[in-house]
């Protein structure tokens, strides 16, 4: 029942389109990382002086390990948190749902740079230390919703006695959460996790404000280096390595699935 | 048993991580500065001669510079903003007024002409000492020979830039006093005019500028001088700087200079200067701080890094001797050239000026 | 699960003290000289309220509909069938497909808008294949930039929700003699609306008030919203950057409420 939707040639043109199209800058990085000049276009001189770049030069250094710290830390804290919030919104009766999932969503639809405003009014109302805690609180404000959005469709298919069949069969409220609801949800709650690791990831108004001193994630050293001076090519290098290897990763990662699917037959 | 492998994992790099937000126990300093302002050597080795660690920020421009200081999140010792910032902020209160006593190398330094008259201002000169200086101009790719003709001809200079005949690329500098302050020169103006009538004319000009139909025009700011030198652009107000720092980094990659600066007759003239802000704790210190880069050799060796014109003659001779820094338009003060300095003219002035720079690109 | 129902007091509390308090501050910032900075006079004042008559204001809110709107419609226009052409594939690998939209995602975004910024001047790397593009500053820039950006947040949702679709539904559309055109219409739209409406709610919201992508490859000419509150509060007055802000946050969540009407299954959401 091959339904045409504008026609399946159609299709498969539109899905290339949209590769190129997402890609593109992703080449154009990749293209820049390794060409030896950064003003002069005329003929290609193959060069991987900029990924040695990367390390020599410190600030990046430190700004790609404050990334990965607050991008882990915020995923995993959200991650449980937004579970146990959801199951918790999930038992509410529908218009008190409602009522939360407004409240929920406001951080969703907020631009960032009224939330980033906003989180620095209330942290500096608390006279809070800027830096890593107050980017951490901001990154798992923003990511908590998502993880929320994502294990609520999944918490509505369970079956609702299963829970309460748990309890009767002598469980204790968190066993049943933990051995009975968690791995249904488990789905929900990865999907949760990678949306809050890549918005944690990229962030970067949210964390301008967040932020003081030489304290910097990777995006808001960038764009501070954008103001005064001319951004080099290290950077370029570190993101195509990114994208490279999220890419390796995610094959090999497909295909360990594949064979173990094939395994269990 | 994974699941359990994974969680220790997990647990081991929070706690690694929760470590390394360790502190130390030595006195700090805390700098606030430009983007590629200051020899990180040089820092570095103030912090060795000292014992005390220097937690340096930077940012883009003087607004920003302000916000971060009334924002209270941290209490800094040592600011380096231009002079119409300076004199807002004094008039604010917020500066500690210098004590020269305390800077022991000033003696052996003069200041060149312009500088020096900051210095010695009746109002905020007591506030601050300078730092670097430089003049907005005018950067221009060589490859077409009519910009050069077009900016030296009587109606050249800044004019050029809003010049709707012209069909050449061209960039203005999205800082609301620089560009109107091309606009007012371009017209005969005062850069630091409050006249309706004036920034009127120059709001017409800028606004007539952007709808031009031949070539192209655009706002910019740090990707000005990448353009212009790669030939992306025609001609872009730029500080003097701007010129050199692209200067030094195609001399590095050895790749051909097709760009020229364009320094008009009159122009305005920034200076950048140290300033000691009142939320500073550490007052010797931050004295410490400005005499270090008083000294001489540490200036020159500072000067060489940032690229931009030392506001200490003698420093300046050993940059053109000893350093090779022989360069056109190096030497900030040509004779028969007058250059003009912003002042702060109060807060409902800047907001006249930032809404005519949003006004002009209403499309 | 009733007794579950505790779980959320923190969260409300949370949610409390982090969204609105700050809500009110700005609401305060909008009618008085209330400031993020230490020192300032309080007084009330109603300045800042008749910005919103100002044409920068109204420019750049028009602006902010234009660009958003048009990349959202070509988002869906094009999203929409791949998403469906993913879903209906019976290759193993079609997760791998899809999640491989979203890596480019993972590179920093301020590093994709350079080099976006790149290839629209004339002088750009792609050069090397004899290529040129003089687009800077261009609407058409802005829009193809912005579609590269918000794509994959458009195809996610939608392919979510066509991807679990029970094809027994319109199995038994044909069955009952509907065409392919009615069928879909008919059968597969509705049931996947919950997802069109998660996709233009992740792209049109996001794209309405972005600034750092409008800023750099409009080439400082084109203003939206997201530009004006980030030029009033670094250059301008926060009075005034508050007053932009409370009522973008309004739009925003009226837009939201409205475009989940849409959605009866009650999938998105809510």
């Amino acid at each position: 029942m091959k339904k045409n939707i504008y026609g399946s040639s159609l299709q498969v043109f539109l899905t290339a389109f949209t590769f190129l199209i997402v890609y593109l800058p992703i080449l154009v990085i990749i293209l820049i990382s390794i060409h030896g000049s950064q003003y002069n276009y005329d003929s290609f001189k193959l060069t991987f002086k900029w990924y040695r770049e990367i390390i020599n030069d410190q600030q990046l250094v430190d700004a790609i390990i404050v990334t990965l710290q607050i991008a882990v830390l915020a995923t995993t804290i959200s991650t449980m948190l937004g579970t146990t919030f959801a199951i918790g919104i999930h038992s509410l009766k529908k218009k008190n749902r409602v009522r939360m999932m407004v409240l929920n969503n406001v951080p969703v639809v907020n631009p960032d740079i009224v939330t980033g405003i906003m989180l620095f009014i209330i942290f500096r109302f608390f006279r809070m230390t800027f830096g890593f805690p107050t980017m951490l609180l901001a990154h798992i404000f923003f990511a908590l919703p998502f993880v929320i959005l994502s294990v609520l469709p999944k918490l509505k298919q369970l079956d609702s006695n299963l829970f309460d069949a748990a309890l009767d069969l002598g469980a204790t409220k968190f066993q049943a959460i933990v051995r009975v609801i968690i791995p249904s949800i488990k789905v929900g709650m990865i999907a949760g996790a990678l949306i809050a690791f890549t918005m944690s990831i990229d962030d970067f108004i949210i964390s301008y404000f967040m932020k003081q001193g030489e304290f910097h994630n990777v995006s808001t050293l960038i764009y501070s280096r954008l103001a005064k001076r001319q951004i080099s090519s290290n950077v370029f290098a570190y993101n195509s390595l990114v994208v490279v290897l999220t890419i390796g990763m995610m094959i090999l990662f497909n295909s360990l699935n594949q064979t173990q699917k094939k395994v269990r037959g | 048993m994974r699941k359990s492998l994974i969680i220790s994992v997990l647990a081991v790099f929070v706690l690694f991580s929760l470590s390394l937000v360790g502190c130390s126990s030595k006195e700090k300093l805390y700098v606030l500065n430009w983007g590629k302002y200051m020899n990180p050597d040089l820092i570095d080795k103030f912090e060795t001669e000292n014992n005390v660690k220097v937690v340096y920020e930077e940012v883009g421009s003087n607004e920003e510079m302000e916000i971060k200081l009334k924002q209270g999140i941290t209490d800094y010792d040592i600011m380096i903003p231009s002079e119409y910032m300076i004199d807002k902020l004094s008039q604010e209160d917020l500066l500690l007024p210098i004590n020269y006593s305390l800077l022991t190398n000033l003696e052996e330094v003069d200041f060149f002409e312009d500088a020096k008259v900051l210095y010695e201002n009746e109002d905020f000169g007591q506030y601050l000492i300078p730092y670097f200086f430089g003049t907005v101009g005018i950067m221009y790719n060589t490859s077409n020979p009519n910009v050069k003709t077009a900016l030296e001809s009587d109606n050249g200079g800044f004019c050029t830039l809003f010049d709707v005949n012209n069909d050449f690329r061209v960039a203005l500098y999205d800082s609301p006093r620089d560009t109107i302050g091309a606009a007012l020169m371009c017209l005969g103006y005062s850069v630091n005019s409050n006249n309706d009538a004036e920034l009127g004319e120059a709001e017409d000009l800028i606004e007539a500028a952007l709808a031009k139909s031949l070539g192209s025009i655009r706002f910019g700011q740090d990707d000005l001088k990448g353009d212009v030198a790669k030939g992306n652009l025609d001609l872009a107000l730029v500080y003097s700087g701007d010129y050199f720092e692209m200067v030094f980094e195609y001399e590095a990659e050895e790749t051909d200079i097709e760009f020229d600066y364009f320094a008009p007759n009159h122009t305005n003239i920034w200076i950048d200067a140290f300033v000691i802000p009142n939320t500073s704790k550490n007052t010797d210190l931050a004295h410490k701080f400005i005499n270090f880069f008083l000294d001489l050799d540490n200036a020159a060796e500072n000067a060489d890094w940032v690229g931009y014109t030392p506001v200490i003659s003698e420093v300046y001779n050993v940059m053109v001797n000893d350093y090779g820094y022989d360069y056109d338009h190096y030497y900030p003060q040509p004779e028969g050239s007058s250059r003009e300095v912003f002042m702060y003219l109060g807060s409902e002035h800047a907001q006249k000026l930032n809404t005519i720079l949003n006004a002009v690109r209403i499309s | 699960m009733k007794s579950l129902r505790r779980l959320i007091y923190p969260y409300i509390a949370w949610l409390t003290v982090l969204i609105i308090i700050p809500f009110l501050f700005i609401v305060l910032a909008t009618i008085s000289t209330f400031h993020i900075f230490n020192s300032y006079t309080f007084r009330f004042t109603f300045d800042s309220l008749r910005f919103l008559t100002d044409p920068i204001f109204l420019n750049a809110f028009k602006n902010s509909i234009k660009f958003a709107g048009i990349t959202t419609l070509i988002c869906l226009t094009v999203g929409y069938p791949v998403a469906y052409f993913f879903a209906n594939m019976k290759s193993k690998n079609k997760t791998l497909y899809v999640a491989l939209l979203i890596v480019p995602i993972w590179s920093n975004m301020i590093v994709r808008i350079i080099a976006w910024e790149n290839v629209f001047k004339p002088v750009s790397i792609l050069n090397l294949f004899n290529l040129s593009f003089d687009m800077i500053g261009s609407d058409i820039a802005i829009i193809i930039a912005m579609v590269s950006m918000y794509l994959p947040f458009m195809i996610f949702p939608i392919y979510a929700v066509l991807d679990k679709m029970d094809h027994g539904y319109i199995e038994a559309s044909r069955d009952l003699g509907a065409n392919a055109f009615q069928s879909f219409y008919k059968v597969t739209l509705p049931l996947s609306l919950g997802g069109i409406v998660s996709g233009i709610i992740m792209t049109l919201l996001p794209a309405m008030t972005a600034f750092a992508l409008p800023e750099r490859i409009g080439g400082g000419t084109t203003i939206l919203l997201g530009n004006l509150i980030e030029k009033e509060i670094f250059r301008g007055s926060f009075s005034i950057a508050a007053t932009v802000s409370f009522v973008v946050m309004v739009v925003m969540l009226s837009l939201f409420m409205l475009i989940v009407r849409f959605d009866k299954e009650g999938e998105t959401l809510l």
